[in-house]
C-alpha cells in the first residue's frame, strides 16, 4: 500500500473548496499533489517561513507581529546571518502566502522539509515557532493545532515535542 | 575596653542574615536578564539591541509602558555592569523573584507559579544565544539556578532545551 505523503494532506476542513478541487481534478484528468516538489526552499526561507507561519496562523499579520519576528529572527543561528536586504527579499517573498490558514499550512509544510531529516535542526527550528506561538498572551486553537501539525510535519516524536512545548510554555509564561 | 575576638563577631551574622534586600519583581527580572547578558564581563552592542528586544516581549514587563521598561533598565544596568556589584544584585533579584513566585499571605498577592524557571529559562536563552558559552557564564548559570530555587534535575533539562533550540 502507498504511504501517504505530507504533502498530500489536504487541511481544508471546507467541503465545498475540497468538491471543487475533485471536479478541477476530473477535468483535467491529471492527479496532481497539493503541493510540488520543486521550488525548494533553503534553510535560512525555510526558518523564516516557519517564524511568519506562526505569527500568522491566528489570523491577519500585524507590523508589531512583523517586528517581533524579525526580532527572534536576528538572534537565531540561522537569520542571524543573513542581511537586512536578504531578510526583506523573503519577508516580500513569504507575505503573500499567508493571507489564508491553508496557506499558512501548506508554506509550513513546505518550510520544514529543509529541517525534518535532522533531528537536531527540526529541534532547533519547531523551538524558535514555539517561541513566537508563546510570546502571545493568548493561545488559539488554530495555534494549537498549528503547533502539533508542525511537530508531526518536522517528524519530531511526540514525547520530545511536548518536553519542548513544557520548556518554551514556562519560559514565555511570564 | 574591647575584648572581642574577630571570631567573637560571628553571633552578628544570624541578626545580618535576618535583613532581607528585596527590589520589584519587575525590576529583579531585568535585572537576571542583564545579569546574564553581562555574565561573561562584555556586553556588545549587539546585545544591548537583543536585550531591549527581550524586553519589549517578556509578558511580565508588558504591562509597563515602553519608557517606563527603558527606565527601569537603565536604573538595572550599572549595578550589573559593575563587576563587584553584579553577584549581590543578581543574588537579590533571585531572592525577590522567589518571593514574588510564593506571594504574600494576602488575597491580593497570590504569587506567580512558575516565575523563577521562567525567569531561568530566559536567562539561559541569552545565555546560550551566540552559542558561545564561557566558564563565567557557566557559573552564572549555575548560581542563579541555586539562588532561584530550581532543582538541579529541572536546571539540566532547561539548559538541555534551550541550548538546543538555539543551536540552529
Amino acid at each position: 500500500m502507498a504511504r501517504q505523503r505530507l504533502s498530500d494532506t489536504d487541511f481544508r476542513v471546507d467541503g465545498k473548496a475540497k468538491k471543487k478541487d475533485d471536479t478541477v481534478v476530473k477535468l483535467g484528468g491529471t492527479q496532481l499533489p497539493l503541493i510540488g516538489y520543486i521550488d525548494a526552499l533553503s534553510k535560512e526561507e525555510s526558518l523564516y517561513s516557519l517564524l511568519f507561519c506562526a505569527s500568522a496562523v491566528d489570523g491577519k499579520l500585524h507590523a508589531d507581529e512583523i517586528a517581533e519576528v524579525n526580532a527572534l529572527a536576528v538572534r537565531t543561528t540561522t537569520l542571524g546571518k543573513c542581511s537586512t536586504k536578504q531578510l526583506q527579499k523573503m519577508q516580500e517573498a513569504i507575505e503573500p502566502q499567508l493571507d489564508e490558514h491553508i496557506k499558512v499550512l501548506r508554506l509550513a509544510e513546505k518550510a520544514s522539509r529543509a529541517f525534518r531529516n535532522n533531528e537536531k535542526r527540526a529541534a532547533s527550528a519547531f523551538m524558535h515557532t514555539l517561541d513566537i506561538l508563546f510570546a502571545d498572551r493568548d493561545l488559539t486553537e488554530a495555534e494549537k493545532y498549528f503547533i502539533k501539525r508542525l511537530a508531526e510535519f518536522l517528524k519530531i516524536p511526540a514525547k520530545k515535542a511536548s518536553q519542548y512545548v513544557d520548556v518554551l510554555m514556562t519560559k514565555n509564561e511570564h | 575596653m574591647n575584648n572581642s575576638t574577630p571570631e567573637d563577631y560571628s553571633v552578628l551574622e544570624q541578626q545580618l542574615n535576618r535583613h532581607r534586600s528585596s527590589m520589584p519583581k519587575e525590576t529583579a527580572f531585568i535585572t537576571i536578564l542583564a545579569g546574564a547578558m553581562y555574565a561573561d564581563h562584555r556586553a556588545h552592542a549587539a546585545e544591548m539591541a537583543e536585550l531591549d528586544a527581550l524586553l519589549n516581549r517578556v509578558r511580565m514587563l508588558q504591562a509597563m509602558p515602553a519608557a517606563d521598561r527603558v527606565a527601569r533598565r537603565d536604573e538595572v544596568l550599572p549595578g550589573v555592569k559593575d563587576d563587584k556589584t553584579r553577584g549581590d544584585r543578581v543574588r537579590i533579584a533571585c531572592a525577590s523573584i522567589v518571593q514574588a513566585e510564593k506571594g504574600g499571605t494576602g488575597p491580593n498577592d497570590p504569587g506567580m507559579p512558575n516565575l523563577a524557571v521562567s525567569v531561568f529559562a530566559h536567562a539561559c536563552d541569552i545565555i546560550y544565544d551566540d552559542l558561545d558559552v564561557t566558564e563565567l557564564e557557566k557559573t552564572f548559570i549555575r548560581e542563579i539556578a541555586k539562588h532561584l530555587s530550581i532543582p538541579a534535575v529541572d536546571a539540566a533539562k532547561i539548559v538541555e532545551i534551550i541550548s538546543k533550540k538555539n543551536e540552529y
